[in-house]
């Protein structure tokens, strides 16, 4: 007879969602600051300069996504992409256009 | 890398592209579908009106704007803009609208437009159903539907970035990519359906990459205006400063200077355009600020130059002189004429008939690229399982649900054209019942695997299922042949293609999926619950296989 | 000059295919399979034929409806080579043969 498998919130499913978590909202996170500094960096009018950033953004995602999971450490993994977005955050907070802030 | 530090990156990058492909596999299925029908919008939904009049050949355009206009003077006389579509290409109807300025209870000042589609012999207008036609199932696939508009391009977007990184995944864990290209080998228990699923998704690649990508494009202005709002700040205002940056207007169109003065007609501008160019070319023809000095007529051929669209002409609405030509598509930076180019590939507006299909054939099999990688991942488990003696819950539901939407959401939208044959034309809110209809359908066709899977093996309900779509398809153009009379006996004799051929497309798919419905059929046991479906269905293959080889050997 | 693009396709694929063991066998049963050096013979002619395939699309129709036609096109004719590779192998070389033939033919009556 086949037995019914029930998943509990254990150890693993929590492992499993907070990779997933750090993959799908930490790289949004990183992935919208690294087009930012794209979009400051180029030296297009700001409008291209936002599409391109836009643009790009996407492969970014995706190459965070899948840099997510293939490191083994989450910790190492949660440590780089806070040192990558402070450092972002603060380059963009030397960059970003009076009239924003 | 080493040996085993590779090893543990394929590994992971196996586990994600499953479950990026599984866990929003649905709604994917959904969008691809929806999607597909998409590029078909403007012939279904001159199927789902079959009370329109039909137009055949070229007629001349000439003729159709003198009709045109003597019904716009009619009923327009005091509009301020008057648009004409002409029969042309995929615009099937002779159309014009006009915007009417009205005002509310609050005194503000408004404009509603009004649409009409002529019938080009008693110049009079052509009442024909209210539907959603092949426009809202185009709709659906980015919109989604009875959520909010932006609620759904978040889910679309996140969607199709799962969809993204299946991809990439896929391509990076193929390593035999060009071994395989070719390679489907039927017959043979799990490799078929893996075969299947590599071969849907190697050989339309270049497509899928394109579809995804710009499809994530097209909603980026949502999904990533985190980027606009770091140089424009946030606010619509701002967004809206942002668009004026990105979007070169062309010559602006200026307003109404409010001093009346003669207009010239549109058919003195036609008989103009048509010396210069050839008679039948043009797509539209519009006049804005009627009436007034500065009134300007717009016109454009229905042409494209390789992916661009024709150039729009502009001409003085009192003197006919030529004002302006706007080319369109270009712009002024190299980020937006790459978005441009991807947004006008994953629409296709540009393509003929030819490529045209060749886009319908590319998304089915994107379809059934998730659809295979669906029963794939079933079926193993499935094999896993029996092995085990062990039965996960989500192994249950993947199976259940798989059904449900792989061929329950085209019995769906079978369902969808039905209910636009059988509910009365005059029907109030009749297009959003025939919506209603479409989820209702599909909501029952996910439930019944769930009702009766405790009599029936999977198997059994896939075959029921394909049974349900292979009849809906195949006798959908003879509820045509009973309700309109623009049936394929009409159609085919007087060569109304679009109609013909969506008819004729009904047809091919249900014999696809009584083909499939009959594979099913030679099964080791139907009343035993099925061990593996795949195992089944491999078997009958097996059968299939051995005879058409046999055949052929002799 | 399309009829010479596409034709270029389908051979393109065709001699790829032919480098791979096991279409290779199933397209010549007969014979052993090729060395090395034929192997990579067949995959050069192959990738030069779909390079020609494609560069005569662009030409032809321009480089943004000249590459999505092309692509369709791939699309269309591997699902088309697959389908034969798991069905009707057999059906390939005289397919192959016939198009060349038809290519040959088509030329010489153009010229």
């Amino acid at each position: 007879m086949n037995k019914q498998v029930t998943n509990i919130l254990n150890k693993e499913s929590f492992a499993i969602f907070l990779r997933a978590f750090t993959a799908i909202i930490g790289g949004y996170m990183l992935s919208n600051l690294l087009a930012t500094l794209l979009s400051y960096l180029l030296p297009n009018q700001a409008g291209a300069g936002a599409v391109t950033g836009m643009l790009v953004s996407y492969l970014i995602y995706a190459v965070i996504v899948i840099w997510v999971y293939s490191v083994k450490s989450l910790r190492d993994i949660w440590r780089h992409l806070f040192i990558i977005s402070a450092a972002c955050i603060i380059i963009i907070y030397q960059l970003i256009p009076e009239k924003i802030l | 890398m080493s040996a085993a530090a590779e090893g543990n990156f394929r590994h992971s990058m196996k586990w994600l592209h499953t479950w990026s492909g599984l866990l929003v596999g649905t709604v994917l299925y959904f969008m691809f579908i929806t999607g597909t029908a998409g590029y078909f919008n403007d012939e279904i939904s001159r199927w789902m009106q079959p009370e329109l009049p039909m137009v055949n050949g070229s007629i001349s355009q000439k003729k159709l704007l003198n009709v045109a206009e003597k019904r716009l003077n009619e009923v327009a006389s005091e509009s301020s803009q008057w648009w004409v579509d002409f029969p042309i290409g995929r615009q099937l109807s002779l159309r014009i609208n006009w915007s009417e300025k009205t005002k509310n209870s609050g005194g503000e000042e408004g404009e509603k437009w009004h649409e009409e589609v002529l019938n080009y012999n008693t110049g009079k207008p052509s009442i024909a159903r209210e539907t959603g036609g092949g426009d809202t199932l185009y709709y659906m696939h980015y919109a989604l539907y009875y959520i909010p508009n932006v609620l759904a391009y978040w889910i679309t977007s996140l969607c199709a970035m799962f969809m993204f990184i299946g991809l990439i995944t896929g391509i990076v864990i193929h390593r035999q990519i060009f071994k395989d290209f070719f390679t489907f080998r039927p017959g043979k228990k799990q490799h078929s359906w893996r075969d299947m699923h590599n071969v849907l998704s190697v050989l339309p690649l270049p497509f899928h990459i394109m579809i995804t990508y710009s499809g994530l494009l097209f909603l980026m202005f949502t999904t990533m205006q985190g980027v606009i709002s770091a140089s424009y700040g946030t606010g619509q205002q701002n967004k809206d400063r942002f668009y004026d940056d990105i979007y070169s207007q062309g010559v602006a169109h200026k307003g109404a200077a409010g001093i009346t003065a003669k207009n010239i007609t549109l058919s003195s501008v036609l008989l103009a355009v048509e010396q210069r160019k050839g008679e039948n070319k043009l797509s539209y023809i519009g006049i804005e600020n009627r009436g007034d000095i500065n009134a300007h007529i717009e016109l454009a051929a229905y042409d494209y130059d390789g992916l661009k669209a024709s150039e729009i002409q502009i001409y003085n609405g009192v003197n006919g002189e030529l004002q302006h030509t706007n080319k369109g598509d270009e712009s002024s930076s190299a980020a937006m004429n790459f978005y441009n180019i991807m947004t006008v590939l994953h629409e296709g507006d540009f393509a003929n008939y030819f490529l045209r299909w060749l886009y319908f054939i590319s998304g089915l099999m994107g379809a059934g690229m998730i659809a295979s990688g669906m029963i794939l991942w079933a079926n193993k488990r499935r094999e896993r399982a029996n092995k085990k003696g062990i039965v996960s819950k989500g192994l249950v539901l993947v199976e259940r649900v798989n059904i449900g939407t792989i061929v329950g959401l085209p019995i769906a939208i079978a369902i969808y054209f039905w209910v636009n044959r059988l509910l009365p034309a005059s029907f109030a809110g009749r297009a959003d019942w025939e919506m209603n209809g479409l989820f209702i359908s599909w909501a029952l066709m996910l439930a019944y695997p769930f009702c009766v899977a405790h009599k029936y093996t999977i198997t059994k309900i896939w075959r029921d299922q394909l049974i349900i779509a292979a009849a809906l398809y195949g006798f959908l153009p003879v509820l045509n042949l009973l309700t309109t009379n623009t049936h394929l006996g009409n159609t085919l004799a007087n060569g109304y293609w679009a109609l013909a051929g969506f008819d004729l497309t009904m047809i091919v798919f249900s014999l696809c999926f009584s083909f499939a419905a009959y594979r099913l059929h030679y099964q080791q046991d139907v009343t035993k619950p099925a061990t593996s479906s795949l195992q089944a269905i491999k078997v009958s293959r097996v059968k299939q296989v051995n005879r058409i080889i046999e055949a052929a050997e002799q | 000059m399309m009829i010479f693009a596409n034709t270029a396709l389908f051979i393109g694929f065709f001699v790829i295919s032919m480098s791979i063991k096991r279409h290779f066998k199933q397209l010549f049963p007969q014979r052993k399979m090729a060395s090395l050096k034929w192997l990579l013979i067949f995959r050069t002619i192959g990738y030069t034929s779909l390079l020609l395939s494609a560069s005569l699309y662009i030409t032809g129709l321009g480089i943004g409806l000249g590459l999505v036609s092309f692509f369709g096109l791939l699309t269309l004719v591997t699902f088309m080579q697959s389908l034969c590779f798991s069905y009707k192998p057999q059906w390939l070389v005289p397919i192959g043969f016939a198009s060349i033939l038809y290519l040959i033919i088509y030329s010489c009556l153009n010229i």
